[in-house]
């Protein structure tokens, strides 16, 4: 196949035809499923604010399998699927290697979703996205989630081999950009947590179908975080090379210093497979001594890796607005910051939002003693929403306010709303997740579909102040959900009518 | 790279500190709440 | 920029002050929260148990059930109490057992303030979550596996324990009871 390139007139950087069409079908797909777990998102908040309680206990259930797989798994890998050949074909004026490969990867992760979808909506896979055995789904459920991540691996490759051809065709020269090192980060962490996907879902999705016996429980909770810990490291990986390009894109941003920041992604991928543990910290069958070394934070620096980030991400947009001329006091170059660029204020909505909320959390839940005041409490939830929708999402959505002109060349549709989109969703997402943190504080349970015990044989009672707490919840995910759609609205109606850039 | 003196990031180290302040604040505020629960071992 | 090629040996630049100071705390907050964990077991009384045996679900039912029979409360005609459908037990310090099955915790336990127990946790089906509420106290039951965990009630009152992990459509249902006084 012959590569068609164009010259993007923003950037000058050259666009080939196909990396620009599987970018534009992953995305699209990726924004399609965050609709699907956004409606799920409603239904579930509105059922868990206990004083409105919708949905019947089965279907609540059941739908929340679904929105754990559509938006941690369809939603989020589908974009980075985006991201991966953004990174590669676009960022290094090559053309998309072994494009065939690629349209499996699509196709694959679209059959995948959608058997492991259907599955969960017939009523055969109650299980929850992590699927602990002995609770069994049907056979299918896991076999369309071993299709998905064949074809996220195809991905992976297709990245890889258009980076070799780009070193050999000598696209460039010297060393890759550092979105791209962040990305090549992101994608050696994605092979090595497949490989333990496979490990995990291929003898489980056997014992399904009855060929082999059931794994050991504990061994399957092992062996699934070995997995699932380091998918969210792939996901901050991507998330901070979006926060650096967002950075470049909305004021022109230079790392302060490259060796610090691409030390901190190395570090990601060097301590990956430990930490896993802190999902295991209350279980038996692990001892602790190596819990604590699995998971202590100077054992696996990921943390030290995300505060050097944290550091050098706003220091290098402070940077730039300095160079700008705004130098008056502490704050001026954040003061006269494009607030209402869409992409500079999702960026500052996910990185402190990670930072602050996501992080803080993340590291006081993973310590081992303190794992028992909050282990699946909806501490839990409250906290990974701040990681993955206020961190990777938010990074995502800003991205796509320039992916829709720079790679789908349409004009932004609707700006007055694209303009407060972040502030809505982000404002929501943070009442949201740390009313969610504050309730679990008091013991309420995560996947629960009934707090007050009514079927059960003694009640249970939080009190009114977690009564509260679960209602200012609820508004804050109503606003939140307001602002998903805002985003869907833009984006999809861009995509379908926006007005087209010819230049 | 050695940046001039008002192109430090000055706002950033604010931030930074503020940050780690909270990072500590809230980790005691955990173990003091978990030091009430029932000793177990 | 971050998207374009960065500048030729960007590895011999040296980094600023501001860096390596930040460097320096953020690595050492690394290690004190490391060295954290350890020194709470040597030093504090909140700790998850690190003792526990593989057993066989069926072995750590009959093992339950024979507690039952042991320690249960009696009422006049001799037969063991029950609370909401469950077997009350008032055991001495040491050994209890707490079995989780599909959508029930039993039995019913009346605890002593001050005393230790070695509470036995274990599932004889799927996953169960222990949570002792409102304390706030929770631990992962595991079909194969006997938890041991020493606990030693330090107030008294009534307590449930609520089930914190999804173990089918009735998870909602399982609330089981400990008396301390
Ligand atoms: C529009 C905003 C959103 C709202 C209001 C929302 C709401 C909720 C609610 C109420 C739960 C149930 C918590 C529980 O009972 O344990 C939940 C679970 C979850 N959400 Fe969201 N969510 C939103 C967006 C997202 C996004 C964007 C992602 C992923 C990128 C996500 C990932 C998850 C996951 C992984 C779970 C856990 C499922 C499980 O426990 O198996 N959510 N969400
Ligand atoms: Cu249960
Ligand atoms: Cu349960």
């Amino acid at each position: 196949m012959e590569a068609v390139f164009r010259t993007c007139p923003v950037t000058g950087l050259k666009v080939e035809r196909n990396a620009e069409t599987l970018i534009m079908f992953n995305a699209v797909t990726s924004i399609v499923f965050l609709l699907v777990g956004g409606l799920l998102a409603l239904l579930l908040l509105l059922t868990r604010w206990q004083a409105v309680h919708l949905l019947p206990a089965d279907f609540f259930y059941r739908l929340l399998t679904l929105h754990g797989i559509a938006m941690l798994v369809a939603w989020i890998v589908f974009f980075e699927m985006a991201v991966l050949y953004f990174a590669s074909a676009i960022l290094l004026n090559t053309r998309l290697s072994v494009p065939y490969l690629a349209w499996g990867q699509y196709g694959l992760m679209v059959v995948g979703a959608a058997i492991t979808a259907v599955t969960i909506l017939v009523g055969q896979a109650d299980v929850m996205f992590t699927s602990y055995v002995p609770l069994k789904a049907h056979h299918m459920y896991y076999f369309g989630i071993i299709l998905f991540a064949v074809g996220a691996i195809l991905g992976v490759c297709v990245f890889f081999a258009t980076l070799g051809a780009a070193r050999h065709e000598k696209t460039y020269v010297g060393s890759v950009p550092l979105v791209t090192f962040g990305a090549i980060a992101a994608a050696i962490i994605a092979l090595l947590t497949l490989a333990h996907g496979a490990i995990v879902f291929i003898p489980t999705w056997l014992w399904a179908l009855g060929v082999i016996p059931m794994m050991d429980p504990e061994v399957y909770r092992l062996l699934f975080w070995a997995f699932g810990h380091s998918t969210q490291q792939i996901n901050v990986a991507a998330m901070i090379s979006c926060w650096y390009l967002l950075g470049t894109l909305t004021v022109g941003s230079v790392p302060v210093s490259e060796k610090f920041s691409r030390s901190a992604f190395t570090l990601y991928i060097l301590f990956i497979m430990i930490a896993s543990e802190h999902h295991l910290l209350v279980d038996p069958g692990i001892s602790t001594a190596h819990k604590e070394w699995n998971t202590g934070y100077f054992m696996h620096l990921a943390v030290l890796a995300s505060m050097m980030h944290a550091f050098s991400v706003p220091a290098a947009v402070e940077v730039a607005q300095r160079k700008k001329g705004y130098t008056k006091g502490l704050f001026e170059w954040l003061k006269r910051a494009p607030w209402g660029d869409p992409g500079f204020s999702s960026l500052v909505f996910s990185v402190v939002g990670f930072g602050f909320l996501g992080g803080i959390t993340g590291v006081i839940y993973g310590t081992e003693q303190l794992n028992i005041i909050v282990h699946n409490t909806l501490r839990v939830p409250g906290h990974f929403h701040a990681t993955v929708v206020i961190g990777t999402s938010m990074a995502f959505m800003g991205i796509t306010y320039y992916v829709l002109p720079l790679i789908f060349r349409r004009e932004v549709m609707f700006p007055g709303i694209a303009k407060l989109q972040p502030y809505v969703f982000g404002t929501g997402m943070f009442v949201f997740s740390t009313a969610m943190m504050f309730v679990g504080g008091f013991g309420i349970p995560r996947r629960d579909w009934d707090i007050t015990g009514a079927e059960a044989p003694f009640p249970v009672a939080y009190g009114p102040t977690a009564d509260l707490a679960l209602a200012v919840m609820a508004v804050g995910g109503l606003v939140a959900i307001v602002g998903g759609a805002m985003y869907i609205l833009v984006a999809v109606s861009t995509v379908a009518i926006g007005k087209k850039i010819n230049r | 790279m050695s940046l001039k003196e008002e192109h430090r990031p000055l706002g950033t180290n604010a931030l930074i500190y503020f940050f780690f302040a909270c990072l500590v604040a809230f980790y005691l505020l955990n173990w003091k709440e978990l030091i009430g629960v029932w000793n177990v071992g | 920029m971050s998207i374009f090629i960065p500048e030729k040996h960007w590895w011999r630049d040296p980094l600023d002050k501001d860096e390596k100071v930040w460097l320096a705390i953020a690595l050492t907050t690394s290690i004190v929260l490391t060295l954290a964990m350890p020194y709470w077991h040597v030093t504090q009384k909140q700790n998850p148990g690190s003792e526990y045996y593989k057993i066989k679900p069926d072995t750590f039912d009959a093992a339950t059930d024979r507690f039952i029979q042991q320690y249960g409360v009696k009422d006049e005609a001799g037969a063991i109490k029950q609370e909401g459908g469950i077997d009350v037990v008032a055991p001495p310090p040491g050994d209890v057992f707490v079995r989780g099955q599909q959508f029930k915790w039993s039995p019913v336990l009346k605890l002593k303030k001050g005393s230790e127990y070695r509470i036995h946790l274990s599932s004889i089906d799927v996953l169960h979550g222990f949570s002792v509420q409102p304390i706030n106290m929770n631990f992962e039951a595991v079909p194969g596996y006997d938890y041991v965990l020493k606990v030693t009630p330090t107030t008294s009152g009534v307590f449930n324990i609520v089930c914190n992990e999804f173990c089918g459509i009735g998870h909602h249902t399982m609330v089981g009871r400990i008396y301390v006084d």
